[in-house]
């Protein structure tokens, strides 16, 4: 990507002209992150799930079931929930009766 | 084998590239390597946490399980019994152990941070001690608010009992009480972590992951003929810009939008390549293929095919009939409608949206050998999506009136992002979050087949000449060999898990040697290859690819597809066919 066969003040010029790219682009990320983001976060639809993932320390961002620790409860629950459906039957025990 | 030679000027282009029969290859192969490099860190993982599982262990679990049963057969809900003993039974984990603890320290990345960054990384002893006291009281608060609860679902239960659960009144009244004592204990859980907070410094730990990933990397590195030095140099910078991705995807108000650290990495990258160009010392460990592979050999052990089970009939056909339909008919709709160039990026985008986001692209683009700009824009597409969709479906599902575990389900078969389907499910309800995270979880699993079924056809049938019959040993040649410790890695674990018992693998695979080990090498190692993608990509390249708008026209179509389907089989599962496991959630 770097053009080739540049005279030595051509070339300082480049690498100048490109950290001063690279310093523009991390700045824009930065500003985004730390000031146009939030600002976002106080629209009406937007403000009641980002508090409550906040709140709730949601890893909202994971990739996977295991890096997020509220699969891990909900499988668990579910799993307990098909194996020890509860079953009660009032008219079963009425009838040994 | 004339796929080696043409592969080794797409070498830079394509996300993995195909082996060779020869003894050789089994020191020689990067597919090969990241086998070794992936069933080490995993046998590691094994004699660390296996041993943790404990006759000790094997009583407290018998106990609860007994209660679990005695409370199924004494009421027709359940009980704070019931609860008691399955909260018991899931805080029991190798994780928990001084090994467990310990190793998740050492391996800790950049804590969660909102206006200063260096707060990813340093919390002083005043600071921590603060904020100690302020969480403290709120956990105070929550864990009365809780006891209070808990007597009143006691009560509530005691009334029903004693008209044994014939009243249906007193029956609702105890379940909602039950229901508010539940909220209550989530609440002290979450106050009670706050409270927990504790001075930290991440830097030398970094230094040590470092230095442990470098040394992992480079020894294979070197046995492979490259200099060893270089790339550990190299490796400096690349894991620089990966602790950078993830300080980025640490802070608060991108975390709850969903944007993660694929995404950070490959944005990083992409800046430093298109400005100052990546350093020539860099170059040696921008190897992509190395670290994806490796990752993807770590991710093989996370899909358990059991977890296919976990809730049961309706769960697999909303994930394991609708997910497949709508891949190929997407896949279809690309080729044969849209009209896409290229195949490999139509299938990553496809699996991508129907399948589970982020990791399911990264599986599937290694399988048929898609361009690292191709994986880009998929994984780019997935992210924006996903938190559109996690934030609109929440209140669609709400504002229209669907049930909670209707629109869990729904959430859970369609965002692609596995942690906003837990944020998205989450905030409807418990039950939401049950049914949502659940299927989403089979979808996960089924990233193992997607990746093995799209390797085979594109070895067998894309990757051929025209006319050309390709014989069963051409296809084990040109097989992309990672892809078989992948499936070897998920096999194993998985037979492992079903030895040990639903309750035990819980304790020792689940939250010992998964979450406790692989896991955590597998996040970095996919961190270390986004950054490569992007210190590989040129922007201009990338953006050719949206040349039209078909791969953003792919998606949409695709995932209207995706919602329409997932909802009519989620309703006809959950409500018509099966109404009684939907009841008892």
């Amino acid at each position: 990507m770097k053009p080739k066969n540049l005279n030595g003040r051509n070339r300082v010029l480049k690498k100048i002209k490109d950290y001063f790219y690279l310093l523009v682009s991390m700045s824009v990320v930065t500003i985004f992150v730390l000031f146009l983001a939030p600002c976002m976060d106080d629209a009406p639809y937007v403000k009641p799930l980002t508090n409550f993932i906040d709140d709730e320390e949601i890893n909202a961002g994971a990739i996977y079931y295991s890096d997020i620790e509220e699969f891990s409860i909900a499988e668990i629950n579910m799993k307990n929930t098909i194996d020890y459906l509860p079953c009660f039957n009032p008219g079963k025990k009425e009838e040994k009766k | 084998m004339t796929e080696e030679n043409e592969s080794q000027n797409l070498d830079d282009q394509v996300v993995v590239d195909c082996a060779r029969s020869k003894v050789s290859d089994l020191w020689k192969l990067e597919d090969c390597w990241s086998i070794w490099l992936g069933f080490l860190i995993l046998i590691v993982g094994l004699i660390i946490y296996l041993p943790q599982g404990s006759e000790e262990i094997n009583k407290k679990i018998t106990e609860s399980n007994y209660i679990l049963q005695k409370e199924s057969e004494r009421a027709p809900f359940k009980t704070t019994a019931w609860y008691s003993a399955l909260d018991k039974k899931a805080k029991i984990k190798a994780t928990s152990t001084e090994v467990g603890k310990e190793i998740v320290k050492l391996t800790n990345r950049p804590k969660k941070w909102s206006s200063n960054p260096l707060d990813a990384f340093f919390m002083g002893d005043e600071e921590a001690e603060l904020l100690k006291q302020s969480a403290g009281k709120k956990y105070l608060e929550a864990k009365d608010r809780e006891s209070k609860a808990l007597e009143l679902a006691k009560l509530a239960e005691d009334k029903a009992a004693a008209f044994n659960f014939t009243n249906e009144e007193l029956n609702l009244k105890a379940v909602t009480a039950i229901d508010n004592w539940r909220k209550a204990v989530k609440n002290t859980s979450v106050e009670k972590k706050k409270a927990g907070v504790k001075p930290f410094n991440q830097i030398p730990y970094l230094i040590l992951s470092m230095i442990i990933m470098a040394i992992i990397f480079g020894i294979g590195w070197k046995i492979m003929g490259h200099p060893f030095l270089k790339f550990v140099l190299g490796f400096s910078f690349v894991f620089l810009i990966a602790v950078l991705a993830y300080t980025f995807a640490s802070n608060s108000t991108m975390s709850h939008y969903g944007i993660g650290y694929p995404g950070w990495a490959i944005l990083f990258g992409l800046i430093i390549s298109n400005t100052i160009g990546t350093p020539k010392w860099v170059k040696p460990a921008v190897q992509t293929e190395y670290f994806i592979k490796t990752g993807l050999v770590l991710l093989g052990a996370e899909i358990l095919f059991g977890k296919i089970l976990s809730i049961g009939i309706p769960g697999i056909f909303v994930a394991w009939i609708v997910t497949p339909i709508v891949l190929l008919t997407t896949f279809w709709f690309g080729q044969k409608i849209i009209k896409i160039p290229s195949k490999t990026l139509n299938i990553t985008i496809s699996a991508d949206m129907s399948v589970c986001g982020v990791s399911a692209a990264i599986a599937t683009a290694a399988a048929c050998r898609a361009k690292k700009e191709e994986l880009t824009l998929a994984v780019g597409m997935s992210l924006i999506f996903t938190s559109i969709m996690m934030i609109i479906m929440p209140a669609f599902i709400k504002s229209v009136g669907i049930p909670f575990i209707l629109g869990g389900a729904w959430m859970g078969g369609t965002i692609d992002a596995t942690g906003a389907v837990a944020a998205a499910g989450a905030f409807l309800s418990d039950r939401a979050l049950y049914v949502a995270a659940t299927i989403k979880m089979i979808q996960n699993v089924l990233i193992g087949v997607v990746a093995f079924c799209v390797a085979l056809y594109w070895v067998a049938k894309v990757d051929r000449k025209q006319g050309q019959k390709v014989s069963a040993l051409e296809i084990w040649y040109r097989f992309p060999k990672f892809v078989l410790g992948f499936i070897v890695a998920s096999i194993i674990f998985s037979l492992i898990y079903q030895f040990l018992g639903n309750d035990m693998a819980y304790v020792v695979i689940d939250h010992g040697a998964i979450r406790g080990f692989s896991k955590i090498f597998r996040g970095w190692f996919f961190c270390l290859a986004f950054v490569s993608i992007g210190l590989a990509t040129d922007f201009r390249e990338l953006t050719s690819y949206f040349k039209g708008g078909k791969p953003l026209i792919l998606y949409i179509c695709g995932q209207t597809f995706n919602l329409i389907l997932t909802l009519i089989m989620a309703y006809i599962m959950f409500y018509i066919v099966f109404p009684g496991i939907t009841a008892s959630i």
